[in-house]
């Protein structure tokens, strides 16, 4: 009788362990009503959305080329299409297109020196380049440019183009006495921002 | 011959705004700059991508600054020439998530976060670059030209406080202390067997 007794007592006793633990674990979903004043929301919505756009003109596009050099040293040397437009002007632009919403500015870097595939190096000392809004055969001034080339994304003038206008440039550069023969190359990057942005 | 020089100005004239203005290049469209986003997973930022101009270009997207270590290879997408914005492709550029908050953690099990600690603010730039081939035999002389649209991208990391739950060692404990109790309701039984 007694052992019957401490069985129903373990088993009672383990019920209610189980209740504990089911209310313990079981999530709070009922919701009591409370007899409160119920509001209603709505909600506002607005989605703006910018875009622009950025090409390169087609003599920017193929590349900024020097030429056959054969007499050393060079200085303000000119790339081949700095003044081969229309009375001299420019024909490297960089082109913002009229499906723009906004305004652009025109960061422009180098990703590292001109090399050959050697390894030699015209370092970028020696590479200079100026922009501006207007393309006259002045305008981009020089030679030489009034920035020389960085591996970091800078502005120059060619800041808050409005779309359906252009960013022109032009290039120089330097070459010692001394530098080994050969083909350099380099990559010059056009980052477009939108105006007031840092590069 | 002078018959023949309105003919070649005619022509040239014709001929020279279609060099001059065949232009390739890259535009993008987007509708953040600011995103919340969740630790541990995987997040996606959706752009478009448009190309007004005369040439077609694949063009695809890439992240730099501190966003650019989390960011999952995009793949560039065909944008035809006179793509203009209102059809502009879109495009998403997914950034894997680290877990960056700290829980604490009671033998392993109960774990808790009160998210005190400043939030996790990843910030950088979407490129949208146009995929170029270089030709074979190597780049040109002088410098290659690459042009890219950037826009700004914050990523704030949410923290999401997690209170300890007790609930699993309870039970845990609970099914114990069932498991002891049933092992001693039956014992006295089979002692007895035993004894008789």
């Amino acid at each position: 009788m007694a052992k019957d007794l401490k069985f129903s007592i373990t088993i009672l006793f383990c019920v209610l362990a189980a209740l504990i633990v089911g209310f313990l674990t079981l999530p709070n979903t009922i919701q009591l009503p409370t007899g409160a004043a119920t509001t209603q929301t709505t909600t506002s919505r607005v989605a703006i959305s910018y875009y622009f756009a950025i090409s390169l003109s087609t003599n920017l596009s193929e590349g900024i080329d020097f030429g056959n050099i054969t007499s050393l040293p060079a200085n303000d040397l000119n790339a081949t299409h700095n003044y081969d437009g229309a009375n001299g002007t420019t024909s490297f632009w960089v082109h913002v297109s009229n499906d723009s919403n906004v305004n652009v500015d025109i960061c422009h870097r180098a990703q590292g020196p001109l090399t050959t595939v050697g390894n030699d190096t015209i370092e970028l000392g020696n590479y200079t380049w100026s922009d501006s809004l207007t393309n006259t055969n002045l305008l981009p001034a020089g030679p030489p440019g009034s920035n020389t080339f960085t591996t970091s994304f800078v502005k120059g003038n060619n800041v808050n183009i409005a779309p359906g206008n252009n960013g022109y440039y032009r290039y120089w550069l330097d070459i010692p006495l001394g530098q080994p023969a050969g083909t350099y190359n380099n990559i010059i990057e056009y980052k477009a921002v939108y105006a007031g942005v840092s590069c | 011959m002078k018959t023949f020089s309105p003919l070649i100005l005619f022509s040239l004239l014709l001929f020279l705004p279609l060099t001059a203005f065949a232009e390739k290049g890259v535009g993008i469209m987007w509708t953040t700059q600011n995103e919340i986003v969740k630790e541990g997973q995987l997040n996606c930022i959706n752009y478009s991508v448009y190309n007004p101009f005369d040439e077609d270009t694949n063009i695809y997207l890439s992240a730099s600054g501190t966003l650019e270590s989390f960011v999952v290879d995009s793949q560039p997408v065909p944008v035809p020439a006179g793509t203009t914005h209102d059809k502009a492709i879109p495009i998403s550029l997914c950034f894997n998530i680290p877990k960056v908050y700290k829980e604490d953690c009671v033998a392993g099990i109960v774990c808790s976060r009160s998210c005190e600690e400043p939030q996790v603010v990843y910030a950088g730039e979407v490129l949208a670059m146009e995929k170029t081939i270089l030709p074979i035999g190597g780049p040109p002389a002088g410098s290659t030209t690459k042009a890219m649209a950037s826009v700004p991208l914050t990523l704030s990391v949410a923290c999401e406080p997690i209170a300890k739950n007790w609930a699993p060692v309870i039970a845990i404990t609970i099914i114990i202390v069932i498991l002891l109790c049933l092992v001693m309701a039956r014992k006295p039984k089979s002692e007895a067997k035993t004894k008789g």
